[in-house]
């Protein structure tokens, strides 16, 4: 009884020491979890021990047609870093059927790779809500061409020749994006202390933005949940 | 039978003419460059005076059945209401919302039966969404205008019972490598043919 009560202590304390980043001198880290969640009033219902479609013992059932939150890949963390200019590669890989990402969280000056690994010639695009668009030099299959993002914004990476594939880029001067999944932990370290956003965006949400102060020697404990009602009213609060 | 017919046809050809003798119609045809096959191309007309436009508020319907937005595409204009109602055959809840620039709604718990509602302020596009299902997705677009037509795809159009004055002709192209360039057009004593409208790459 004791001996599994002392592995418990330890592997709690295993488990918090692995989530929070080691002190670096001078610098400081924001750290967390970031996890997707259903609508409040889905939630509210399916814990009300509901006979329909969605609670189960006062959970959420998911089905193939429905969103799963829990098993969401691309949740993004960015923190926007005025002291990155951008630089960074991405990969997108293009088959037939799709691109290898729905959506991809970029800084403004990164160099978007896209390989060619379906059967066509594609001419990808990166157009933005205005006029101002940038085109890749047509990419012939089993080829792989790069741009470098000029563009900020809500973008949308494209192909001329085939509208299946596109991928939603969330593009910002500076930012720096970690690619997580609905419940993973992230930590963003080795900051310079100062002032700092941070975005937490799921592409089919949009994003909750926050105002962080990183301090030197000091961590930030941060965790996000991304649901539609707590987007909505961290946008109504800003 | 035939002077049935004859006495039918010399009421409905004079009322028909006495219909289209105030209001004309502009028609013509969208090209896209490369042949390009767009899909949900909305040509429109604008007042070219923006203060002559107040339009009586209208309210759109958006069916829910199974599990898809119909139509996923609504064209409205500011003032007016857009419905929502769920019609599933089963008890299949949804929660719509949009967090566009146009936008930004979340309608809560929508149940079967359901009619939920919201309304439309000022011009622009934004995409909708159920947040439970995941091809759920419509697109919003909101027009400063009543004369509109949506093109399945490039080709043929018209815009009937346009009042005389002047216009402009534009084009709503949701593919973002596209645009398309507006046109003057003045409606006074006849109507517009032949209206060439091109759509070119950004």
């Amino acid at each position: 009884m004791i001996k599994t009560f002392s592995f418990t202590l330890i592997l709690i304390a295993l488990i918090s020491c692995s989530s929070a980043p080691e002190i670096i001198p001078g610098k400081g880290a924001v750290y967390g979890s970031i996890t997707a969640e259903s609508h409040k009033d889905i939630i509210a219902k399916a814990s009300k021990d509901y006979d329909g479609f969605y609670g189960v013992n006062g959970k959420v059932v998911f089905t193939e047609q429905m969103v799963n939150y829990e098993k969401l890949k691309e949740l993004f963390v960015c923190v926007l870093d005025p002291s990155y200019s951008g630089g960074k590669e991405h990969l997108l890989i293009a088959s037939d059927e799709k691109m290898s990402q729905r959506s991809l969280a970029i800084a403004k000056g990164d160099k978007l790779w896209v390989q060619n690994n379906s059967t066509t010639t594609q001419t990808f695009f990166i157009a933005g809500a205005d006029d101002y668009i940038q085109v890749y030099s047509p990419t012939k299959p089993g080829e792989r061409s790069a741009i470098t993002v000029q563009q900020e914004g809500e973008l949308e990476l494209g192909s001329d020749e085939n509208e299946s594939l596109m991928t939603i880029l969330l593009s910002r001067k500076g930012l720096v994006g970690q690619q997580h999944s609905s419940g993973d932990k992230y930590k963003v370290e080795n900051l310079n202390p100062g002032q700092y956003k941070i975005l937490f965006w799921f592409w089919r949400l949009g994003f909750i933005e926050k105002t962080i102060f990183i301090e030197a020697g000091a961590n930030i404990e941060l965790n996000q949940i991304l649901s539609v009602d707590k987007i909505l009213q961290s946008k109504n609060e800003t | 039978m035939f002077l049935k017919r004859l006495i039918l046809f010399s009421v409905l050809i004079p009322l028909a003419l006495y219909a289209s003798a105030d209001a004309h119609h502009i028609s013509g045809e969208v090209k896209v460059e490369g042949d390009k096959n767009l899909k949900n191309l909305i040509v429109y007309l604008e007042p070219a005076d923006s203060s002559k436009t107040q339009y009586e508020p209208v309210v759109h319907k958006i069916m829910q059945k199974g599990r898809r937005f119909s139509p996923d595409l609504i064209v409205v204009s500011p003032g007016d209401k857009v419905q929502f109602l769920n019609d599933e055959d089963r008890e299949i809840d949804h929660n719509i919302y949009s967090l566009s620039k146009l936008k930004s709604f979340d309608l809560g718990l929508g149940e079967k039966g359901s009619v939920l509602e919201v309304s439309v302020d000022k011009n622009g596009s934004g995409n909708f969404y159920c947040s439970v299902h995941k091809l759920m997705e419509g697109r919003l677009v909101s027009l400063n205008t009543r004369h509109f037509v949506v093109l399945e795809k490039p080709g043929s159009f018209i815009l009937p019972n346009i009042p005389p004055g002047k216009w402009i002709v534009k084009m709503f192209v949701s593919h973002r490598r596209y645009k398309s360039a507006p046109l003057n057009i003045s409606v006074t004593d006849s109507s517009h043919e032949a209206v060439e409208l091109k759509v070119v790459k950004k």
